[in-house]
Parts: C-alpha cells; structure tokens; sequence
C-alpha cells in the first residue's frame, strides 16, 4: 500500500452571492496515493474546476473555501499564510491549465516564462544553471531546444500545451492537476499530449488529478475516478470496476453517453437539467432526473459510503459494505 | 438526380503581411462537394483545428469570396445570382455556428433571433401566427416554449441557447443546413441532445446537413458521408462506415487511432506517431501535404501531389498506396460517390 500524497477532507468551496452562499463544492472528500493516476468527472458547472483551484489555494473572490482540509504530505495546505502557500505552489502542487491558447505570456520568451517559476523559488541560482535547466525541461516534453526562444504565438496549440506541462513539473512537484488540459486540442495532439504527460509524471514520480468530462480520456488515462455531481462526490472508484459496472445512476448514465465507433445507435443524451446550484434540489442532487429515485431521495442526502471495498457511492441503492 | 449545393474545385488563400513581407496562407485547395437534392443525406467534414473546415463553412455561405472554383446552388453561381435568387439563397440554407454565447444579443430577449427571420421572410401574417410558429419550431427539437420566450440569452444555458439555433435554422424550412462544430462547446450529455434533434429535423422535414467537426465520434453517427481535411485538401470521401471502420489514408487512420476509448482494458492506438512539426502550409505544396507526418511515404509522395483513387465504390483516398485503384478527377469525386440510396 503506498502512502497517500493528498488527502481532501470535507472541503467545502462556496462562492458568496447576493441571494446566499452558492455551494461549488460541498464536503468532498477523497485522496491521491502516490504515483497514483486521478480523474475527475463531471458536467460543466459540477464544480471540478472550482475543485481544482481550491487544492492550489487560487480560489478568488467571490469564492471562498469555507471548511474542510487539504493535506499534502501532512501539511494542511488551507491552514497557510499567503506567503507560505506561494512556496508549496509549483514546488510541491503544480497545475496544468484549461486554456494552454491563453495562459502564456505573449511578449516573454518561452524560457523566460519558465525560469519565472523557477527564480521565484530558488532565486540564487546562476542564470546559466536556469538555462540548462529550461533544455532538459523542453527535452521532458519531447520540445526541440529551439522553442526556448521563442514567443508563444509561433507554437501550436499543442505546443504551448507541453510548454505549460513543462512549466508545472518545472520543480518536480508531488502532485500535478490537470485541469481539462486538452479540451482545445484535437485527438491527435490530445494523445500525444497524454502521452507525454503520462511519461513525465512517471519519471518523476508524481501523482496526477486529471480534471475533465471526457470518460473515453478517463478510461486511456487514470487509475482511480471521482464522479462529481452538484458539487458532491456521487462515486469513487477504480476506473476499471467504473466502466465494468458503474454503480451510481448518475455514472450509469454518464458511460452510457458517449457515442461510440463500434456501432450507430440513438444518441442518448442525461434527461432533465444540471441543478441550479443556488437553490439545490432537496435530498439527493441527482434525484429529479435519477430514473432510480425513491422517495427518501427527495428528502435525505446519501452521503458517500463504502459498499464494496474500495468503492464509495452516495446512493440511497445502496447499503455500507459489512466489515 | 439533382444536385443542391456543389462546391467545385474551391480554393482559398488568405493574404497577410505587410506590403513588402507578403505571406499567403491556403487555406481551402481543390476541394469539391456535392449535396444532393432527395433523399436528405447527412454529410460529415472532419478535420483538425486550421484544417480549413470554418473557411469551408463561410464559402458555401457566400461569406467569403473564392480565391479559385466556383459554389454552385441549385446550378446556379453563388457570386452571380439576382436579388430574388439570393434571397431564396439565404431562406433555403441555414447555418448554426459554433459558439452559442456569441451569437446573441444579450440585450435582446430570445425571441428576438426567432422573430426576425418570420418578419424578414413573412412567414407568417398575423402576430399570433407568428407565436405559433415560433411554438412549434421549439417543440420539435425538445424545447418548452413557455420556458424559453420571454428570456435573455444569459437566463438559458449553453445547451439551450444552442437548441433554440437548431429551432431558428428549422423555421424556415431550410433544405440545407450547415452547422460548424454545433456541439463543441457543450458537455457530452447535451451533445448527444443536440445531434438527436438535429437528426430529427433532417428526417422528419428532409433537410440535408452538412455537419463539421473534428469530433470523429460524433461525425460517424449521425453522418452517411465523411469527408476528412488535412490542411485544406480533401484526404479520404466517402460513406462513414467505409471511413472509420475501414479507413484508408494514413492521416484518417492516425485520426480514428487517437481517439480515447472507454474502455480501460483496449489499448490507446498504436505507438508513438512523430510529432507534428509543420502548421498550415504557407506556399503550394509539391507533393502530398502529409508527407512529414507519413510512415509511410515513398519517393513519389514528395514530388507530385496525389490525385483521389477509388477504392471503394462509396471511397476516395488522396494516396499514393492505393494507385492500384482508378484515379477520378476532383471534380467528379462528389458525384462518383454519390451514385447509392
């Protein structure tokens, strides 16, 4: 059994509006091993973005992380200073972001962008060392060393992408999160991309928090999945057993959604409506559209319980594993 | 057999640079398509992104003036057609963009996209009538009227927003519909919503769709033809089952290789292709454009671009592996591979 890296209890991120609190995340709970590959899935306005930016400590205004623990080896990440915080980041938990076409710098210099991170954190290092370090990181993410000279606008959209892989493993990190790193970028350039994510985490060592809604990526990727729904945790568990018998209405659904290759059949789309966040739906999140639903759905939240071992569910359907 | 929309030999380059640095982008070369008139056909156009899938779009469209070719409707030259012709142009093919956020004017409730093509053609001669169309046209792809009129644009979601597109494309009664990567910016299960009813409006009114994407997925279930661009050539036509079950052109195969499967136990295409290297390509390429990428290319490849073998009866490849085959001029492509259903 390997050590668990980052371990998320309860965290609650709730973004403030003029009509109360909207609950973007609420009492997740979960936790990375070592080395370990996680996914985590959900529609657009589940809450895994906001997820993600809570476990880097980058929540802004209006949002707030209102409870719960972020523990990176131990260390209550939720509990540091500000100045305290800046060191973990990209040292320790780097992140990869969404948008790979906007998050560089236009008028810096690759290398320069990249030995930003870098001086922020070892400041004495002697600028030749800095360069040395910008080729081998380049080399990780399969660039030509050519590339350090450049400006982003001369790059592809899969290009820039690695760029800002080797930008976030620039420290060797513990934890790398992923935040839908190649929804801009076509099938092709996605996989090589994956690939090469998947190799350099593996080099280093780090476990990975792959954030996205694609399951078919999911299933080629991770090892372990969280299913987020309404900003709670409807399934976790190992991604084989997921796609073999998901367990959850809502992950049933969710696998049952994407078309596939091997045959045309109706396109099956989740009945109903995401929950409005603001003025969730009472009991289970899930249960106006939930082609289960019993009436104790409406009135009791599951919570997340163990069923089988190793597998958590917050579904009524189910009762906690006997130990 | 008549055709409906026909693109022949279409080529655009972009300009760009200064008066002394000019640089030319191509962006479409030699492309042919053909729609025809009955039964409705479902024609996919996948591509990477600068493929040249949007220029496509905006030429059939009239939106953009060719560079070479010409866009026939109905037989008739989109750059030289009369007031009425255009007209019945602009009623007859209807487009859904990509982004459903940007096409609205957030100060204008929804109604306003609705209401006006109604106006602008008469298509109805009362206010009520008008309503009732407008009802109609929304229930027919899963909206509820009720709770769609009378709201901004930012009171409905993506999904919605896109839908009430497909309902202001269908209200017209278009023939032809082209809708440039419709479902790109939604989630998966609203995709499949979206594509469904798409499907619907195609069967139950006979309209044709010309639907572009980069998703192969999605573009192999709803499509009867494929037609797959890599950097503004057509590589590989044909029907969908023929193209992605069985495809032929090494990029098509790279392309089906790389898409994500769910299932964790199949293996995620084969090894390592090189990386690309190459964007667009900025002047005539001699020989085939995917040369670089190629693990295949022979000799021949770098010197002489490929013209289209039929292999199939419903498949054309743009490769010299299968010059076996019979070659088939640009041109004719479309109509050759038309000849079933």
């Amino acid at each position: 059994m390997t050590a668990e890296v980052l371990q998320v209890h309860n965290l609650r991120v709730y973004y403030q509006t003029a009509v109360g609190p909207l609950k973007a995340v609420d009492g997740v709970t979960f936790s990375l091993k070592s080395g370990e590959r996680f996914g985590l899935v959900g529609e657009s306005g589940s809450g895994k973005s906001t997820l993600a930016f809570a476990l880097m400590r980058l929540t802004k205004p209006p949002g707030c992380i209102e409870g719960g623990q972020v523990l990176l080896d131990g260390l209550d990440l939720i509990k540091l200073s500000e100045s305290e915080i800046r060191k973990v980041r990209l040292a320790q938990i780097a992140l990869v972001p969404q948008g790979a076409m906007n998050s560089l710098n236009p008028v810096m210099r690759i290398k320069d962008q990249i030995i930003d991170g870098i001086r922020d954190h070892l400041n004495e290092i002697p600028r030749s060392a800095l360069e040395e370090r910008v080729h081998e990181l380049l080399k990780r993410v399969e660039l030509k060393p050519e590339v350090a000279n450049m400006f982003p606008h001369e790059l592809s959209g899969g290009m820039k992408q690695r760029v800002c892989l080797a930008i976030a493993i620039s420290l060797s990190p513990r934890v790398i999160i992923a935040d839908e790193p190649t929804s801009a970028l076509d099938v092709v350039v996605q996989r090589q991309v994956m690939l090469t994510l998947g190799q350099v985490q593996e080099s280093l060592g780090a476990s990975v928090l792959l954030v996205g809604h694609d399951m078919g990526l999911m299933a080629q990727f991770v090892g372990r999945i969280g299913v987020l729904y309404a900003g709670k945790l409807a399934e976790v568990s190992s991604v084989r057993e997921v796609f073999k018998e998901p367990l959850h209405p809502y992950t049933q659904l969710l696998i049952a959604c994407p078309p596939s290759l091997k045959e045309k059949g109706e396109f099956k789309g989740i009945p109903g409506l995401p929950p409005l966040l603001l003025n969730p739906p009472s009991g289970c999140a899930f249960h106006p559209r939930c082609p289960q639903a019993m009436s104790r759905c409406s009135v009791e939240v599951p919570s997340l319980k163990e069923v089988y071992p190793g597998r958590w569910v917050g579904c009524h359907l189910y009762t906690e594993v006997k130990r | 057999m008549t055709t409906l929309l026909e693109a022949r030999n279409v080529t655009k380059v972009f300009g760009s640079g200064g008066l002394f640095k000019r640089k030319e982008t191509i962006a479409l070369e030699n492309v042919s398509l053909f729609i025809r008139e009955s039964p409705p056909s479902i024609t996919g156009v996948v591509g990477e992104s600068g493929s040249g899938k949007t220029t496509l779009v905006r030429l059939l469209l009239g939106f953009l003036a060719l560079t070479e070719g010409e866009v026939l409707y109905k037989g008739r030259d989109l750059q030289k057609m009369s007031r009425d012709e255009r007209l019945e142009f602009r009623r007859e093919v209807q487009v859904i963009f990509q982004d459903p956020f940007e096409v609205y004017n957030p100060f204008y409730k929804v109604d306003h996209v609705l209401t006006t093509p109604v106006t602008k053609f008469h298509l109805a001669s009362s206010k009520s009538e008008a309503r009732k169309l407008i009802e109609h046209a929304l229930e027919a792809i899963g909206l509820q009227p009720e709770e769609t009129l009378g709201r901004y644009p930012h009171q409905l979601s993506g999904g919605q927003r896109q839908r009430v597109m497909v309902a202001r494309a269908s209200l017209l009664r278009p023939r032809i519909i082209l809708a440039d990567e419709p479902v790109s910016m939604v989630d998966a299960s609203l995709r499949a919503t979206i594509l469904e009813s798409l499907r619907k409006l195609s069967q139950k009114f006979g309209i044709s769709l010309l639907y572009i994407t980069h998703d192969l997925t999605t573009a192999y279930q709803i499509s009867d033809n494929i037609i797959v661009l890599y950097q503004g050539s057509v590589v590989e036509v044909g029907d969908a089952e023929l193209v992605i079950k069985n495809p032929q052109h090494p990029y098509t195969r790279l392309l089906v290789a790389s898409i994500p499967v769910s299932d964790p136990d199949q293996s995620w295409g084969q090894d390592s292709t090189p990386v690309l290297v190459s964007k667009t390509s900025t002047k005539l390429n001699r020989g085939c454009k995917f040369v670089d990428r190629c693990p295949g290319a022979m000799p021949v490849c770098h010197e002489n671009p490929p013209p289209f073998f039929q292999t199939d009866g419903y498949r054309a490849v743009r490769c010299y592996l299968y010059k076996e085959a019979s070659v088939i001029a640009d041109e004719t492509m479309g109509k050759a591979l038309d000849q079933k259903g």
